[in-house]
């Protein structure tokens, strides 16, 4: 089998466009999981016991539990209780709570190595929590944790394939399209794997200059 | 003028996990007055400050500082929990300096001491920078309002560490162990810094030092502490130069053989 240049650009288009739901998806899957990770290592930080142990729990079942049959089981078994999303969202709803498990223990790591001398001098200044939380602690924690978060980027993004199995129409799901209707698989899966490889590496890149860039600053 | 007591601990007990810390601990000192706390490591003299500061909360016992409870409040006659809002009220009365200096590394000089005053008071952004130079000023600094803390020595990081506490205008100012991580010479510039600071204000100043000259110059009283417990109290002269107890006059010999 040959590689056929005018079939890989007469099929280009389609492809990018499922190009553009995978790079949706990471993005609000992201945003989902670093928000959600940020409230679970906030929780994880209370005094209180209660807390500390279901929210271990609750971030312990997401990360021993697979993906793939947390996305099966939004998406097939919770229509046959009565609630139905739409297959996008559910993958993208999915993909958040599941890397917000990851992302929670990244901020737990950069929130515990901040020094208790700097919780005690906010408190002797009399910020409240929440001040001292969001203006002192977490402008800290952050800076060293951008490259273990980008890590997490990257990971979820190729994980974006998954989705497929849910009928999003991702960048794979398309591919596949494509060669079952066509029996070429070779360029539609070349193109989909060089495009993923592109994009991790320019995402990579970016996430090394954030970082040169907040550390400078010092 | 204010006849109440500046600060009462009536009756404290503060132990962790099974270690008792303090233990029926009662201590008055009046306003203006400048009390220095000796004594072995581990007898309990941070804790004092640092229950003062409200970072730790006595397992029983009052605090009162202007005659008001710092954890408790009376409703329909009874004593109760006090508020949030209440413990707030009186922690902005007391203001700390730390030993490991603890400034806001990710905030240059100047926004350590104003924020603060502006976050917390709610003080106009140009005021508290006017403040916030004045003190940098006071405490020799004023060159180095635009600087990180990393870029600075440890004596210098301790007088930004004053001026930050001294921005939102305590009436009381805790001091624990402020020179124990710098040189000799640095820590008699702090030193001195401090006195200076203390013959200016009428805040009532709680010390914990090992040392024993500057203990003798700045305090109007020394408290001789071990294992959780006021050993021995009274004027520098008496504490220092005469003391009652065996414990003390063991503890003060080792002092003095050491420097």
């Amino acid at each position: 089998m040959m590689w056929n240049w005018s079939f890989a650009w007469h099929i280009l288009p389609t492809i990018l466009h499922g190009m553009v739901i995978t790079i949706e998806a990471t993005i609000l899957g992201m945003l989902l999981a670093l928000v959600l990770g940020l409230f679970w290592a906030g929780l994880l930080l209370l005094p209180n016991r209660w807390i500390f142990w279901s929210t271990r729990g609750i971030t312990e079942f997401i990360r021993d539990t697979p993906l793939l049959i947390q996305l099966f089981f939004c998406y097939y078994v919770l229509p046959e209780i009565g609630i139905t999303i739409p297959a996008l969202l559910t993958g993208i709803t999915v993909l958040g709570i599941n890397y917000s498990a990851y992302t929670a223990e990244v901020y737990r790591a950069g929130l515990q190595n901040i020094p208790r001398g700097q919780w005690d001098a906010a408190k002797a200044l009399n910020f409240t929590t929440w001040q001292t939380f969001t203006r002192i602690i977490l402008p800290q924690a952050i800076p060293p944790i951008v490259p273990a978060m980008g890590n997490n980027l990257i990971a979820m993004f190729k994980d974006t394939p998954l989705l497929s199995t849910i009928t999003v129409m991702e960048m794979l799901d398309r591919a596949m399209i494509i060669g079952d209707k066509t029996f070429r698989y070779l360029e539609p899966l070349t193109m989909v794997g060089i495009l993923f490889l592109i994009i991790s590496l320019m995402a990579s890149a970016l996430i090394g200059f954030t970082q040169r860039k907040i550390l400078v600053r010092r | 003028m204010n006849h109440k007591a500046s600060i009462e601990f009536v009756n404290i007990h503060k132990s962790y996990q099974r270690t008792v810390v303090l233990e029926n601990l009662n201590l008055t000192v009046a306003p203006g007055e400048h009390v220095v706390i000796i004594g072995p490591s581990g007898s309990g003299k941070s804790t004092i400050l640092r229950l003062l500061m409200t970072l730790e909360k006595p397992d029983s016992g009052e605090i009162l500082i202007e005659g008001e409870s710092v954890w408790h409040t009376t409703r329909d006659g009874r004593n109760v929990d006090a508020s949030p809002a209440h413990i707030r009220r009186m922690r902005g009365k007391v203001g700390m300096v730390f030993q490991h200096f603890n400034l806001f590394p990710h905030l240059r000089v100047l926004q350590n001491i104003t924020e603060a005053p502006i976050r917390v008071m709610g003080m106009p952004r140009s005021q508290a920078v006017r403040r916030a130079t004045d003190l940098l000023d006071r405490v020799g600094l004023a060159d180095k309002a635009e600087a990180w803390p990393a870029e600075l020595s440890g004596g210098q990081k301790q007088r930004v560490a004053i001026a930050r506490a001294l921005a939102l205008q305590p009436r009381i100012m805790l001091f624990d162990e402020i020179t124990s991580a710098l040189d000799p010479e640095i820590a008699g510039q702090v030193l001195q810094l401090v006195l200076d600071l203390a013959k200016q204000t009428e805040m009532t100043m709680l010390f914990v030092t090992h040392q024993m000259r500057f203990a003798r110059q700045i305090a109007d009283r020394v408290l001789f502490f071990d294992r959780g417990r006021i050993i021995e109290n009274g004027t520098p002269e008496q504490v220092l130069d005469h003391p009652q107890q065996p414990r003390t006059r063991e503890f003060l010999n080792n002092v003095f053989q050491a420097s």
